[in-house]
């Protein structure tokens, strides 16, 4: 099934565990960014998908964007398949490959985000029970102009490392009280469009 | 300082009336509240004076300086308490408060460390042609749901009591402020 799915440069013992020790020494918190990660025709299918189901605003003092109701409810096939994948116990063995980290199969929150002109999300480290795992794949192709980069922060909120998205690009980190991100406001009219969500600890 | 229409009998008790009709955000916003020769002369002191940038990325970031001498004598004057306490029907003795600035990227958080107390807030708003898709608008929450949001005009001032489970913080700033500041006196009434 993963190869169904996942890219071949992903795959294989040598290439896990290549990318488990990226992850684990990554700065300023364990994190990987992989750029092409699903099959192509794949990644299509999902960004068709998502562009079809209803988005909510969402607004508080800490963010501005849309939002999809959490994904385990779709109607859409190609996005309820995708989901049964990410719950599967050959994706989550995989992440926990990848990551080192003890991951439950079957729990994966997941929906679809959608941010624009001015829209933001402010320093937060994502902490809530359960959560081990936050992941983006990415549906269309920023430039650092555009905004909307996930700015990953050491403990005195300094921006370490920047993830511009990139259509079919997957990036993930570990939660935890030390993973400080945020979304930069997005300048301009593209959108910034992604399926995103957590993997849980068992 | 006040504007003459204030001051007049009848329209001091619909000020009262209107306050406290909304129960769940007892909270009022006057337009053109001082006269304008005194609120163009604190404005032109205040476009002297030098804000100190502070962040604390999971709280704030702005810039603030203290209250110019002109507008705390007013606000602590008895001619000010004396419209308050007639307003809110409760004996007032002080006005405290900083001046804000807020641009782009500026903004406040709600925060378990910083959360006020039950109390009344006087907020007086210095800013000029405010895009109001900008953001920097001072929004009221109640935790479930419900939200004010305090109109951003120059010469308005807003008074809100801020009941239990109330909280209030500075929406963001946007790209859409370009290089304007939202310039405001955020204090409370004791």
């Amino acid at each position: 099934m993963l190869k169904d799915w996942i890219q071949k440069d992903y795959l294989g013992e040598r290439k896990v565990k290549e990318y488990s020790s990226r992850f684990r020494d990554a700065q300023p918190f364990p994190h990987l960014e992989l750029s092409q990660f699903l099959q192509q025709e794949k990644a299509r299918a999902l960004l068709k998908a998502i562009v079809k189901e209803p988005f909510q605003k969402k607004k508080a003092d800490l963010f501005s964007f849309r939002q999809t109701q959490d994904l385990k409810g779709t109607k859409n096939e190609e996005l309820q398949v995708f989901r049964a994948f990410l719950c599967s116990k050959e994706f989550i063995g995989y992440m926990k490959d990848l990551t080192r980290l003890p991951l439950k199969p079957g729990k994966v929150d997941l929906a679809g985000t959608l941010y624009e002109d001015t829209d933001y999300l402010l320093c937060h480290d994502d902490e809530l029970e359960g959560r081990k795992i936050a992941f983006l794949l990415y549906l269309n192709d920023f430039t650092p102009r555009d905004g909307g980069s996930l700015g990953l922060m050491n403990s005195k909120f300094e921006t370490v490392a920047r993830i511009t998205p990139k259509f079919n690009t997957l990036a993930f980190f570990e939660v935890s009280k030390k993973s400080f991100h945020e979304v930069e406001e997005v300048i301009g009219k593209k959108q910034r469009l992604a399926l995103g969500g957590w993997l849980h600890d068992p | 300082m006040i504007h003459d229409n204030y001051k007049k009998a009848s329209n001091k008790k619909r000020v009262k009336q209107l306050f406290f009709s909304n129960q769940d955000f007892p909270s009022i916003t006057l337009y053109d509240f001082f006269d304008w020769k005194y609120y163009e002369d604190v404005e032109e002191r205040m476009s002297k004076m030098t804000f100190s940038h502070s962040k604390n990325t999971l709280h704030h970031s702005y810039s603030s300086a203290n209250t110019i001498p002109l507008l705390k004598k007013f606000l602590n004057s008895d001619e000010f308490i004396a419209y308050l306490s007639g307003i809110l029907n409760k004996d007032f003795a002080l006005v405290e408060g900083k001046l804000y600035r807020f641009s782009w990227k500026d903004y406040t958080l709600l925060h378990d460390d910083s959360l006020e107390e039950e109390g009344y807030d006087l907020i007086i708003d210095f800013t000029e042609n405010w895009n109001q898709q900008a953001g920097g608008q001072i929004v009221y929450v109640d935790g479930e749901g419900s939200y004010r949001s305090v109109p951003v005009a120059p010469n308005a001032i807003t008074i809100t009591l801020r009941k239990p489970g109330i909280h209030k913080f500075v929406k963001y700033v946007n790209n859409k402020s370009k290089k304007d500041q939202r310039i405001c006196f955020i204090g409370s009434i004791e």
